[in-house]
């Protein structure tokens, strides 16, 4: 081994503690990213196995192409593992009769989207394949014979389909209904707005029997998903197999991050920022390790270099110090942070499981070679970028600077000014303190900027963890209700008796009925124009642009502002006054009062995109009047453009919305009396409803005040025993014969958002925990060296008088000028990086809170802490050493 | 021959508004195989011109002709390895490399240069100077004396073309500073070694060949104490 070699080894070996701070924070760096691309890649993998086995084993589906054309699908680029389904018919209304009875509505016009059916063939192994909802909800089994037949209960309804058993006719062929399955996790229900919407049945086909002339879709896996644009891909295998479209599996791609969407980018972003910062915090420490090594070992530098070691060597010095650092950290880092991983993995495992159904795979710490691999490059650049400086410092050191030891307490070729007042605030020491720091300008500017770097990244992991909370919350839609449904009874007494039960059941929490008025084609409710304009916040504004700004040209948007009437039960609707300081009392005393719901959580879909917006709808107060129109639809002809106007008065604005009422609509909702719910709807259907044409079928589905042609209650139930909501709600409408009703219990899917965001908190809070670990250690580092490398020269003031007291107090404003000086710099530096976040988040998500001013307070806080213990541990070892050893001192 | 060239040598340092003086336009030569002593009063830029003509510091103006070759006219890779091999260093407080031991300290010079040391010459400079029950060592486990000795190893392993040597003894009892004295003039007896001791002490002075006294950064003196045999 060479001479150098052998120096730097014996240098640290004798400096074990700075050379085991310096490893342990490689060790760290590396440890973090490991842990965070073996996350990302076992996290993604995770749910991209997990959705697929909710929504299904597929990645993409072709849909009605020829089968002559499969393999242009089949060996198609990119594509992998497929089964493939047939396209056996698509049928209008006009073809389809369910038990013997027409299914068609006569009153279709050309405004009225038209919905087909498509009728397509699985076998068994497709049926597995295809996620059809939880086993539990779904009514009858999948059909095992081409005479049997699955329909969906969302349009089973509109089908008139009512239970197993049932004949549907497609096109003169029978079926029989074998099976009604709840809900999909993906669309089979395809909703294209210019055209039509396809609703998907099923049946049972032998796929091995397709042939020439037949139409299939191919639903496909695709074999790599990291590889860029997919989507040129799929377009090109579409055009070439003839396929009517394509649709992707977007709850799985979205998972991988790929779906081309902004949430997708967003969270792409994300990954590789965070890396980015590990990154900046792990070069800033690294480096720090160096350059206190450095200033160590400044004299024996000088020394070989007055003997004559060249500039090569002496930087040869530090590489070598990088490069034994290195072998010993790197391989310990990427094991820990794979541990890490796994660990915390076992740790969330029952959360995780609970988010996927039954049958769920464990989440795993998975890897792939490369990844170790560009860990293990990562952190070489790491460690060579961080001993790039030091060791052209080190190259300059020359023998006179050694052999006068004055290298770190340098001639001063001019005076270190403090201003007067100094001294008067803060003493003598204070202005000692504040020497201290101006003299060496460039070691300040190193120790601040180490500071710097550290607190930006802090408060940047900080903010990144409070968006994505902020923002999970909003994707993740917490606030929907466990169970939620309609209850058909034509009787308005026995519904009340209904509603009473249900209520006062103790298996449910909070329980709402809320009434609603139906989509017309005869009329509309909107806000009057110029109360639109008066009323509506900027953030309303602003939403309400990017929806219909497309469509209505400037003023045209605020007369077309509309508007939801609602009315809910008393029961619950006096206890929800209640909890917002009213009286429902006072509320139906005038039946003009209305709630105003005044905060709105919702989207927007452009294109491929969607964005998030929450922001207050009203500026507004209790008393202001504000008044309803009630308009004629353009297509009717009779009273084209009027309108009715209702005069309505605020009577209060509340930002948590009621049970039942989701925030998501464009429309402003309101909440009116019930007797101010009938005059609005009376009126509507008296000015604008043709006798002559009936609003819906001729056989009214239900009557009754609750449900009827015009309107629906819907029921909705949170909390209490979510487990137990189904069970029980059947038991009490099995008790009224002729009640029925439709309910979607929500509880499993809440309950799996609500995880997400818990696993999300973990990963984050670890993460600031490590990075918080990180900069204390590299300001304590910085700091502490620095104190030491001074031994002489406290010693000399001790040594003609300086008290214990007064030392402490010199030592306790240079660390708070220091701290003052990094926030300065520090704070603002956070705060537009954070801006910067921001914007990147308000791609996806608007309406977030910007400045997470906890974070800020506790950096401050951490900050002064950090640096006054740091100085604190420093100062005291020497503050009790011998005085004439300090004046001795050979900096060895 | 002449072995050392100093010519119209000048150092110049700021210091605030006004310039300080350290050498004033010196010039002398030394020959080969001679003993020279430089006295002068503290301040009076003795050390200061022992590191311009070991290289290690930078004249503000005026050249050095070390063996012929104008050391300052090298770039840097090449006056350290030039100095490495032709100029040994002696110093007042010995600068050991605290982690070497004694051996590694006496052949840095060469370990620098990637060469292995002749074990038998390695010998005879450890004997001379009575280290050879110290050789593994390390500096804090040897006396003054001793560490100065290892200090003189350092310089003469390589045969230099000279040995510059700042106040050599500065830091010593007497004993030990006359047995350093003895070894550096049998090193230039034996070998013809060319060396250059700066020196506060008169006694040590006049062990010399030669006397050159500064003062103010200029040479007061320049005087021939004993002429020297053989040549």
């Amino acid at each position: 081994m060479n001479i150098i070699a052998k120096l730097t080894l014996k240098t640290m070996s004798k400096n074990k503690k700075r050379t085991a701070v310096t490893i342990i924070g490689i060790v760290i760096s590396v440890a973090m990213i490991m842990a965070v691309s073996t996350i990302a890649y076992s996290f993604t993998n995770y749910m991209g196995e997990g959705a697929m086995r909710k929504s299904g084993q597929f990645h993409v589906v072709f849909e009605k192409l020829p089968y002559e054309n499969k393999d242009k699908v089949l060996k198609g680029d990119n594509i992998g593992e497929s089964f493939i389904g047939g396209v056996i018919g698509d049928y209008d209304e006009k073809d389809i009769y369910v038990n013997g009875k027409s299914v068609y509505k006569d009153s279709q016009n050309e405004n009225t989207i038209k919905t087909v059916y498509r009728l397509i063939g699985l076998d068994k192994e497709g049926f597995e394949k295809i996620y059809f909802g939880d086993k539990e909800t779904m009514e009858g089994k999948f059909p095992e014979n081409e005479g049997e037949i699955m329909v969906s209960a969302w349009y089973a309804t509109d089908l008139k389909v009512e239970k197993q058993g049932d004949i549907i006719t497609l096109d003169g062929k029978d079926y029989t209904i074998c099976g009604i399955y709840d809900e999909m996790d993906f669309e089979t229900r395809k909703i294209d707005i210019d055209s039509q919407t396809t609703c998907a049945m099923f049946t049972f086909a032998n796929t091995e029997a397709f042939s020439s002339g037949d139409y299939i879709n191919i639903y496909s896996k695709l074999k790599d998903l990291g590889i860029g644009d997919i989507y040129d891909n799929l377009e090109d295998i579409k055009a070439d197999s003839g396929a009517e479209d394509y649709y992707d599996n977007s709850d799985v791609l979205y998972y991988y991050g790929i779906a081309d969407n902004s949430i997708g980018n967003t969270l792409s972003i994300i990954k590789y920022t965070l890396i980015v910062i590990i990154m900046i915090g792990a070069i800033s420490l690294i480096a720090n390790g160096f350059s206190i090594s450095l200033s160590e070992r400044s004299r024996y530098l000088g020394m070989i270099a007055s003997i004559g070691a060249t500039k090569k060597q002496k930087r040869y010095s530090v590489f070598f110090e990088g490069f034994v650092v290195g072998v010993i950290s790197i391989p310990i880092g990427i094991l820990s942070g794979y541990a890490g991983t796994a660990i915390v993995f076992k740790l969330i495992e029952g959360k995780i499981n609970s988010i996927i159904g039954s049958g769920a795979n464990e989440i795993k710490a998975v890897i792939q070679p490369w990844i170790i691999v560009s860990v293990i490059i990562f952190s070489v650049i790491t460690i060579f970028l961080s001993a790039y400086i030091p060791a052209r410092r080190a190259s300059k050191i020359s023998p006179i600077d050694a052999i006068r030891q004055t290298r770190d307490i340098k001639l001063m070729t001019r005076q270190v000014k403090t201003r007067k007042i100094t001294r008067r605030l803060f003493g003598i020491e204070g202005e000692l303190a504040l020497k201290n720091l101006k003299r060496n300008k460039k070691k300040y500017a190193i120790t601040i900027f180490s500071m710097v770097i550290s607190i930006v990244l802090f408060l940047t992991v900080y903010t990144f963890s409070y968006y994505l909370t902020q923002s999970s919350e909003m994707v993740y839609e917490t606030g929907v209700p466990d169970m939620s449904g309609v209850i058909y009874e034509n009787d308005d007494e026995t519904y009340e008796r209904i509603i009473d039960e249900v209520s006062k059941n103790p298996a449910f929490g909070k329980v709402s009925f809320m009434t609603d008025i139906k989509d017309s084609a005869a009329y509309s409710f909107k806000m009057k124009g110029e109360d639109a304009v008066r009323f509506t916040t900027k953030g309303f504004k602003n939403y309400y642009e990017e929806l219909f700004g497309e469509i209505y040209n400037g003023d045209e948007l605020f007369d077309n502002v509309y508007v939801r009437v609602v009315k809910f039960n008393e029961l619950y609707f006096s206890d929800y006054l209640k909890e917002n300081g009213l009286s429902y009392s006072d509320f139906i005393a005038d039946d003009r009062n209305i709630i105003v719901i005044n905060k709105k959580n919702t989207r927007v879909y452009k294109n491929d995109d969607v964005k998030l917006y929450e922001f207050n709808v009203l500026d507004t107060k209790q008393g202001d009047n504000l008044t309803l129109t009630i308009n004629s639809s353009e297509d009717t002809d009779k009273k084209t453009g009027e309108k009715k106007e209702i005069g309505l008065r605020i009577f209060g604005l509340s930002d948590k919305e009621p049970l039942g009422l989701s925030p998501n609509s464009s429309n402003i909702d309101i909440i009116v009396t019930e007797n101010m719910f009938n005059n609005i709807l009376n009126t509507a259907v008296s000015s604008f409803v043709n006798e002559d044409e009936p609003e819906n079928d001729s056989e009214p589905l239900q009557s009754g005040k609750y449900n009827n042609e015009y309107v629906t209650t819907w029921f909705s139930i949170n909390d209490g025993e979510p487990e137990n909501h189904v069970s029980e709600m059947d038991k009490i409408i099995e008790k009224y014969s002729s009640a029925t009703y439709y309910g979607t219990s929500l509880y499993e899917r809440n309950k799996e958002n609500d995880d997400m965001i818990f696993i999300i908190d973990i990963f984050t809070y670890g993460f600031i925990v490590l990075m918080t670990l990180v900069c204390a250690a590299n300001i304590f580092n910085t700091i502490s060296t620095g104190i030491t490398l001074r031994r002489r020269e406290f010693a000399t003031l001790r040594s003609i008088g300086m008290t214990k007291k007064s030392f402490n107090r010199m030592i306790m404003y240079e660390s708070s000028f220091y701290g003052m000086k990094a926030l300065l710099y520090g704070l603002p530096i956070s705060i537009l990086i954070i801006l910067f976040m921001w914007y990147n988040f308000t791609n996806a998500f608007d309406g977030i809170n910007i400045i997470p001013w906890t974070g800020v307070i506790i950096s401050a806080v951490a900050v002064f802490a950090v640096t006054g213990s740091s100085m604190l541990y420093a100062s005291s070892k020497i503050k009790n050493a011998n005085i004439i050893d300090g004046l001795k001192d050979e900096n060895i | 021959m002449e072995i050392l060239k100093v010519e119209n040598l000048t150092k110049t340092y700021e210091q605030g508004s006004n310039y300080v003086k350290a050498l004033d336009n010196i010039s002398f030569s030394v020959e080969k195989g001679e003993f020279v002593a430089i006295i002068g009063p503290s301040g009076s830029g003795k050390s200061t011109l022992l590191h311009i003509i070991g290289g290690v510091d930078k004249a503000t103006e005026g050249k050095v002709y070390i063996d012929g070759t104008d050391i300052y006219g090298l770039s840097e890779t090449n006056l350290a390895i030039f100095r490495r091999r032709q100029v040994g260093l002696i110093y007042q407080f010995y600068n050991l490399i605290p982690v070497l031991n004694v051996e590694e300290n006496i052949t840095l010079p060469m370990l620098l240069d990637g060469k292995k040391p002749d074990r038998g010459h390695l010998k005879d400079i450890l004997t001379t100077l009575k280290l050879e029950d110290r050789v593994n060592h390390l500096p804090n486990q040897l006396s003054g004396g001793q560490q100065q000795r290892v200090s003189i190893g350092r310089a003469i392993i390589n045969n230099p073309a000279i040995v510059l040597a700042d106040e050599p003894t500065g830091n010593l009892d007497s004993k030990n500073s006359q047995e350093i004295m003895e070894l550096l003039k049998e090193a230039n007896r034996r070998n013809n070694q060319t060396l250059i001791v700066i020196t506060h002490d008169e006694k040590i002075a006049l062990q010399a060949d030669r006397v050159i006294t500064i003062s103010d950064g200029k040479i007061s003196g320049d005087e021939i104490i004993k002429k020297r045999v053989g040549v």
